[in-house]
């Protein structure tokens, strides 16, 4: 600060004299909004990154195996989806599958055979193959 | 050109003069088939027709789509007559028909001696079990018209069935998408004048 823009000891001749109160509070209000903005910015920026590719792709992939089986034990050929996704693949002579690429996370595995799918949840880890072993598939439309 | 840049369809147009009059009841829905004809439904599979105002399918598997860029709405159907069989079900939040991903409401004698049920699509594959059921034994199933009432919004789906409560439930999975109906088995029904008003 100058010399001269000091003030001088008259003015505190009646002791310190008051702050400028008005203005302050005002500037304290701006920047409550500004960081309470930056906040809600940064909170939807983080949800909305969680459900992109990209987040998917930061976060990793996992691979599913298992096999289908129906009632009897014998091995079913039907198709296998992942909830939410485009994953699907089809099952081999022996029930067999693999589901590349699925996203880290809580999922769910959809077995479909003749009209009918049922829902089996899976957790699946980012690089490790998740084994579902065996998926017994009741392909009767019963509860 | 004018209207087209202010968004306003000739069906918007159309309503905004006939709707003064009170004279076309279709302008006061969304979405309203009295099934004079079967123009608006995209028939995906079945046996569907028109036959004297009513909107009727069976036997066998049946299903048929309205798309709907809607999320929370409520389906009114003012009359829905089980003449035979297992039952039909009202399709909710369908998307990618007829591969489709969606929600059905079903009326359903075959079900465990009666129930009025709710089960998720995967892929035009219905999910067993279906995630809601109130079951209704000796329930009045057959030769009797009833009003159907479907509410969805948000994540929660209600069901009236004559003005009575019969089945809420909940459930994440779609968000959105159109509608349609289904038979199966020996099914035969007949619909009656339905519409759908998107909820605000």
């Amino acid at each position: 600060m100058p010399l001269e823009d000091s003030p001088s000891l008259e003015e505190y001749t009646q002791g310190i004299p008051p702050q400028p109160t008005e203005r302050s509070a005002t500037r304290r209000w701006v920047w409550m909004a500004i960081g309470v903005f930056t906040l809600l910015v940064t909170v939807l920026g983080g949800v909305n990154l969680q459900h992109s590719t990209a987040f998917t792709f930061f976060a990793g992939t996992g691979t599913v195996v298992g096999r289908v089986v129906d009632e009897a034990g014998g091995p079913l050929q039907t198709y296998v989806f992942v909830l939410g996704t485009d994953l699907e693949a089809q099952t081999d002579a022996n029930g067999r599958f693999v589901l590349n690429d699925v996203p880290t996370g809580s999922q769910v595995i959809v077995v479909a055979y003749l009209g009918i799918g049922r829902e089996y949840p899976v957790a699946v880890n980012a690089g490790s193959t998740t084994d579902m072993e065996q998926i017994q598939f009741a392909s009767t439309r019963g509860p | 050109m004018a209207l087209v840049a202010l968004d306003i369809s000739a069906r918007d147009m159309y309503c905004a003069i006939a709707g003064g009059f009170g004279v076309d009841a279709s302008c006061r829905h969304s979405f309203y088939d009295d099934f004079s004809d079967l123009d608006a439904w995209d028939v995906a599979q079945g046996n569907w027709r028109i036959d004297k105002g009513q909107l009727c399918g069976g036997p066998g598997e049946g299903r048929t789509f309205k798309d709907l860029s809607a999320d929370d709405y409520v389906i009114s159907i003012n009359s829905a007559t089980l003449g035979q069989g297992n039952g039909y079900g009202v399709f909710f939040r369908a998307t990618n028909t007829p591969r489709f991903n969606g929600y059905s409401f079903q009326y359903d004698p075959g079900y465990r001696g009666g129930a009025f049920i709710i089960r998720k699509w995967i892929k035009g594959r219905e999910i067993w079990p279906p995630f809601a059921v109130a079951r209704a034994r000796g329930y009045d199933w057959w030769q009797t018209p009833r009003q159907i009432r479907l509410s969805v919004k948000g994540n929660t789906f209600a069901v009236d069935v004559d003005g009575q409560q019969v089945l809420r439930a909940t459930d994440d999975t779609y968000a959105q998408g159109g509608i349609g109906l289904r038979t199966w088995d020996r099914t035969t029904v007949c619909f009656d004048d339905l519409s759908v008003d998107t909820i605000p």
